[in-house]
């Protein structure tokens, strides 16, 4: 304050100054760690600002500090049009609103079509993994244009992507074959490589999705249904011993530190209703959580439900059926409902799924 | 010189701390602020200064008027008090009351909370700054904190066009 009051305010310009002045001055630090705050859309906004924050939030520090800070910041990528326009459309639950974001970076290297994404496979933190027209398998953090185009997966019959984890520094992308038993190889983004890493003598239909906990992934299986654990680090493959609940279309994930499943209850081949259900391993039971309230599903199902999709994060998740553009979402925390506003994209004739979830980083780990 | 007693902020914390070592702080207006030693120590730099055998009677705080110090005291005061209960809501909620202030008293707390280095305050301004930048455009960030727009309008364009999504 007192270098303050011995400057001379500018004539005329008062109000300007009490807001502007004062502000101009402050310690560079200072607006670091102001910047270090904000979530990564209105950040990334900010590098038009000025020439020193441009370079600031584009440092090696800024970027490593920024890390560090926790943003819940959010985006469920639920659609999007791989053909014509090239973009995602992702909904952010804390401002309510969609944006658009390009996928192009993805091919710009490449003038031919073949490069464009056909369809996003799994995700987790801020990367997806999706695949290309080429059948490439390619991860990408959408949200600072990085991508990498990994080597092909060792031969094995109709392997498919499960699941990717992320960590502070590096990845891995979990890929399995289930034709005679389940083998399984792993991607590490430090290695750069495929790897086998573990096989269980067991046979089902396909794989359902996995979830992540402890360095454990957890893998719904179909036909018959049980529950599978993958330990990361040795490579093994156990069956849980617990009896899963008679659902459909069920997904797997992690809500405060418990494996929570979410599925659809039939009855006499008709869909009655949605609910939840945490996993307590000790007595090796599913616990039902709660149920969607009968007008969400009445309303979402419209009469004639089927099958629905399951993307979460975070304890959010969003309930999705095809030819509906009606998008469910429920705050499992804060136990609300709601509808998502209107998809940019259009109806859903006009885009694709996408189906992901991703907690934006500025770091480049791809 | 003015008397302390009257624009101390009224004593919030238990009766037990009465007891314990006292501290006076001065501010640039030459208000004396006697304060519990577990309260200045929030501040890094008086922590550096007591460790350092800093004999004098009163510590003088050259850079902070005694609105804002006593605006700084009642932060501190609150949080040791907060850091013997541990009960982050009743915190969220205090912290989200005293930092509900102007521009301009802001800066003032911003600066206070950088020269007498107490983290929990600064992480807490920063942040009510940051809560206001959010949802601005960048051309109204440059009036609100005055600064100079040296990005050439191809830059701009450049920038917007990476991360277009950002930008809607």
């Amino acid at each position: 304050m007192e270098n303050e009051s011995s400057l001379k305010k500018p004539e005329g310009d008062r109000e300007n100054f009490e807001f502007g002045f004062a502000w101009h001055v402050l310690p560079f630090h200072i607006w670091e760690t102001i910047l270090l705050f904000l979530p990564i859309s209105n950040l990334l906004r900010m590098k038009s600002v000025c020439k020193a924050w441009r370079s600031l939030i584009e440092s090696q520090p800024f970027i490593a500090a920024y890390r560090l800070v926790s943003h819940n910041d959010l985006y469920f990528v639920l659609f999007a049009d791989f053909v014509n326009r090239n973009v995602a459309a992702a909904y952010n639950p804390t401002e309510d609103k969609w944006v658009l974001i390009s996928l192009s970076h993805i091919s710009s290297s490449c003038p031919s079509t073949c490069c464009k994404l056909r369809r996003a496979l799994i995700s987790d933190g801020s990367l997806v993994v999706a695949e290309d027209r080429k059948g490439s398998i390619v991860v990408s953090n959408i949200f600072t244009r990085a991508y990498r185009v990994l080597p092909p997966m060792l031969p094995s019959i109709w392997p498919y992507a499960l699941a990717v984890i992320e960590g502070n520094s590096s990845y891995q992308v979990v890929s399995v074959s289930t034709a005679d038993r389940v083998f399984s190889q792993v991607y590490d983004s430090r290695t750069e490589r495929w790897e086998e890493k573990g096989e269980f003598d067991g046979r089902f239909a396909m794989l359902g999705n996995a979830a992540y906990l402890d360095g454990f992934l957890f893998c719904l299986t179909h036909s018959p249904d049980k529950l599978l654990a993958f330990e990361l680090e040795r490579g093994r493959w156990n069956l849980v011993d617990v009896v899963m609940p008679p659902l459909v279309c069920s997904y797997i994930f992690v809500h405060q530190g418990a494996l929570t499943l979410v599925g659809g209850v039939e009855e006499l081949g008709v869909l009655k209703k949605i609910g939840f259900w945490e996993l307590d391993r000790l007595a090796k039971q599913w616990h039902p959580i709660c149920f969607m309230p009968d007008h969400l599903f009445y309303k979402f199902g419209n009469g004639n439900l089927n099958h629905f999709t399951t993307v979460d994060r975070c304890g959010k998740i969003c309930f999705c059926r095809s030819m509906s553009s009606l998008v469910l979402m429920y705050d499992l925390s804060e136990n609300r409902w709601w509808w998502l506003p209107p998809c940019p994209l259009g109806s859903c004739l006009k885009h694709e799924w996408f189906g992901q979830a991703l907690e934006p980083r500025i770091n480049v780990l791809v | 010189m003015a008397s302390s007693s009257s624009s101390l902020p009224s004593p919030s914390s238990s009766s037990s701390s009465s007891s314990s070592k006292k501290l006076v702080l001065r501010s640039s207006d030459e208000k004396h602020f006697e304060v519990d030693e577990a309260v200045a120590l929030q501040s890094e730099m008086i922590k550096q200064m007591v460790e350092d055998g800093f004999g004098g009677d009163v510590i003088p705080l050259l850079n902070v008027s005694s609105n804002i110090l006593s605006k700084v005291i009642d932060y501190c005061k609150k949080h040791v008090d907060f850091d013997s209960k541990k009960k982050m809501d009743d915190r969220r909620r205090w912290d989200a009351e005293y930092i509900d202030v102007g521009v301009d008293e802001l800066y003032h707390l911003i600066m206070a909370a950088n020269y007498r280095n107490i983290k929990g305050l600064l992480d807490l301004t920063c942040q009510k700054v940051a809560d206001t930048i959010k949802g601005k455009k960048p051309k109204q960030i440059r009036i609100i904190f005055n600064i100079k727009n040296d990005v050439t309008p191809e830059g701009e364009q450049k920038i917007r066009k990476e991360h277009s999504w950002a930008f809607e």
